[in-house]
């Protein structure tokens, strides 16, 4: 008999495989944005907020603007360096709230079964065709603009994409012989759950959370784009692209398309490496190692 | 090779007097699903024994029902099964033991082991760690439990214990792997130890290791065994008695020397002809006619009733109480044209 696991899969697969350019270059990416978030007062060569109406809409390429200026003089490069805190924090916390969320959601459907599956699923269900967006509208509408808000209603809207994941791999790896054989030996479900299903439920979600993550991002800038995430004057890259509407109008588009790049090749990047750190998993299911 | 014993007439399995001293009393089980007009019976009227330090083998085909008799030791039912009947572990009462009970009876007085070592051990999970959970649980310290450990992969014939208790599962061979299971299933010093068909996942080598194995450690810890096997041979090898199981009932319990030469009941011999041989005359293997049954389909009175070559009109009138015949406790209306 052959045994998938999850969790070994994965890791003889990526000992085993060569990492594709693609994933190399993505993961190189992401880590020069968050090292340029990080470092963001060193490395900045300007103050994010400083206005310079007479430097109002350099191009990119200008001596001491490399990427240009906004329409009230603010250097693009620093804005986009230190807005990478927020769009970047910002996400990560809709992930791991969503993924404790989720976690327990998917476990307790997935181990309880019967009615409480059926409740909790249904439940996700209706969670899941709810508009992530709206929700988050609402939620701003109802309690003020500023990040926090935002960050749970995404969290919450994201819950079931993790639950769900969670409660099917939780339901495959629960029929398993080992499952038995730790209750046999006297160990309560909850220790069952926690200390051995979970650890072969977390590579497929380590992979679920990484397009979470992009999908995050995106609609975290769409919020700010609508002025209802990030209050000016702190940056981040969609009330970056927000700000730069009438300078698009004017013909001189560099200041919102530079932070709209980023965001692009950020999110695409993150989706490479879920996408591989999926794939990987995938692939090993199918060869049956 | 094998002392021939008597067989203890007064714990008969038609539900007798009851030792108390036990490692494991099973009396008149019954287990069916479901309720009222849709109850699905799958044991009828099991009764098997087994003593401080003794093994006994409980043999019979897929579905007989052996597995859940092994696993109603351990308060293991199927979701929505009811039980009637009386099962002990070392004078716990399992089927009315609430939780707590049962999560101590299962750490520390009964262990079982399973089929496919491979399955039954978390793969993510060191085997250090698979050994000592137990122990931990048991509130063993840790340096003491990690000690416990070393000493017991030592016991069971592990090499360098030091560097085993590092390795993950998918580092060892079945076979050492099985060890290792073995090794977990008596780090509690349990007093029963229900080996649910621990060789048949294994090479017939490694069998033969595995095996001798169990038994040297069986009798270093003075544990009764329950060992369920279809493997007819391997159970009379090593087992001081047998129950045959066929849909869901005992049909036959008997000292496991005098089964191979006296069987009694005609399932028990239909399978000795099943069997192949690799001593004396070549003999045509004669396959039991029909399918298994379980006993929710199985005939009315005798289950055995519709493969049987001996069966008559009698047979289907009631089902056959138990009886002595030679050596064994038989459920058959004609042992005498078995074994005359």
């Amino acid at each position: 008999m052959t045994l998938t696991i999850p969790a070994l899969r994965a890791r003889s697969a990526r000992r085993r495989r060569r990492r594709p350019l693609i994933v190399s270059l993505a993961v190189a990416f992401l880590v020069l944005i968050a090292v340029t978030g990080l470092l963001a007062p060193v490395l900045a060569p300007h103050s994010p907020d400083a206005t310079s109406l007479l430097n109002s809409l350099l191009p990119p390429g200008t001596e001491g603007y490399w990427l240009g200026t906004d329409s009230t003089g603010r250097d693009v490069l620093s804005r986009i360096m230190y807005g990478a805190r927020l769009s970047l924090l910002a996400p990560l916390g809709v992930v791991l709230l969503s993924g404790v969320l989720g976690i327990t959601i998917g476990l307790l459907a997935a181990r309880a079964g019967g009615w409480a599956d059926a409740v909790i699923s249904r439940g996700m269900d209706i969670v899941f065709a709810f508009p992530s967006l709206l929700l988050a509208m609402l939620v701003v509408a109802v309690f003020g603009p500023g990040l926090t808000a935002p960050i749970c209603a995404l969290a919450v809207s994201y819950t079931p994409f993790v639950g769900r994941v969670v409660r099917s791999v939780a339901l495959q790896e629960g029929a398993r012989p080992y499952m038995e054989s730790y209750r046999v030996m006297g160990f309560g479900e909850l220790w069952v759950t926690l200390r051995h299903l979970l650890p072969n439920v977390m590579p497929v979600l380590i992979a679920q959370s990484a397009l979470a993550f992009g999908y995050a991002l995106v609609d975290l800038a769409s919020l700010s784009y609508l002025g209802l995430g990030v209050r000016p004057p702190d940056a981040d890259w969609g009330s970056m692209i927000s700000q730069a509407r009438s300078a698009i109008l004017q013909g001189e588009p560099w200041s919102g398309l530079l932070p709209g790049l980023v965001v692009l090749l950020t999110v695409v990047s993150v989706n490479v490496l879920g996408e591989h750190l999926g794939g990987s998993i995938g692939r090993k299911q199918s060869e049956g190692v | 090779m094998l002392a021939k014993k008597t067989l203890a007439r007064k714990e008969a399995p038609d539900g007798g007097a009851e030792d108390r001293r036990d490692a494991l009393g099973v009396s008149r089980l019954s287990l069916a699903v479901g309720a009222g007009e849709r109850a699905i019976p799958l044991l009828a009227d099991v009764t098997v024994r087994v003593g401080r330090g003794e093994t006994v083998g409980l043999v019979g085909e897929s579905g007989s029902g052996k597995s859940l008799t092994a696993r109603t030791a351990l308060g293991m039912l199927p979701r929505g099964a009811r039980a009637t009947g009386s099962v002990t572990v070392s004078d716990v009462d399992v089927l009315s033991a609430g939780r707590k009970t049962l999560r101590d009876l299962r750490r520390t007085r009964a262990s079982m082991i399973f089929q496919d070592p491979r399955a039954s051990i978390n793969p993510v999970r060191r085997i250090g760690d698979y050994l000592t959970e137990g122990l931990r649980a048991r509130g063993v310290p840790a340096r003491a439990a990690a000690e416990r450990a070393l000493d017991l992969l030592d016991q069971v014939g592990i090499r360098d214990p030091g560097s085993a208790v590092r390795r993950f599962p998918h580092e060892f061979s079945g076979g050492m792997l099985q060890r290792v299971v073995i090794a977990g299933a008596l780090s509690t010093e349990p007093e029963l130890l229900l080996a649910d068909e621990p060789t048949t996942a294994l090479d017939v080598t490694t069998q033969a290791e595995v095996i001798a194995l169990l038994k040297n450690m069986q009798q270093v810890h003075g544990t009764g065994m329950l060992f369920v096997t279809h493997d007819l041979d391997l159970a009379a090898a090593i087992c001081d008695r047998i129950y045959v199981m066929y849909a869901g009932r005992i049909v036959e319990e008997s000292v496991s020397a005098a089964l191979f030469t006296a069987p009694a009941h005609p399932y028990t011999r239909a399978l000795l002809e099943a069997s192949p041989s690799v001593h004396g005359d070549k003999v045509a293997i004669k396959a039991i006619k029909g399918r298994p049954r379980a006993l929710a389909e199985s005939p009315s009175g005798c289950s055995f009733r519709d493969r049987c070559p001996l069966a008559g009109d009698d047979c289907a009138a009631s089902v056959p109480a138990h009886r002595p015949h030679g050596t064994s406790l038989v459920a058959c209306l004609h042992p005498e044209q078995v074994t005359p």
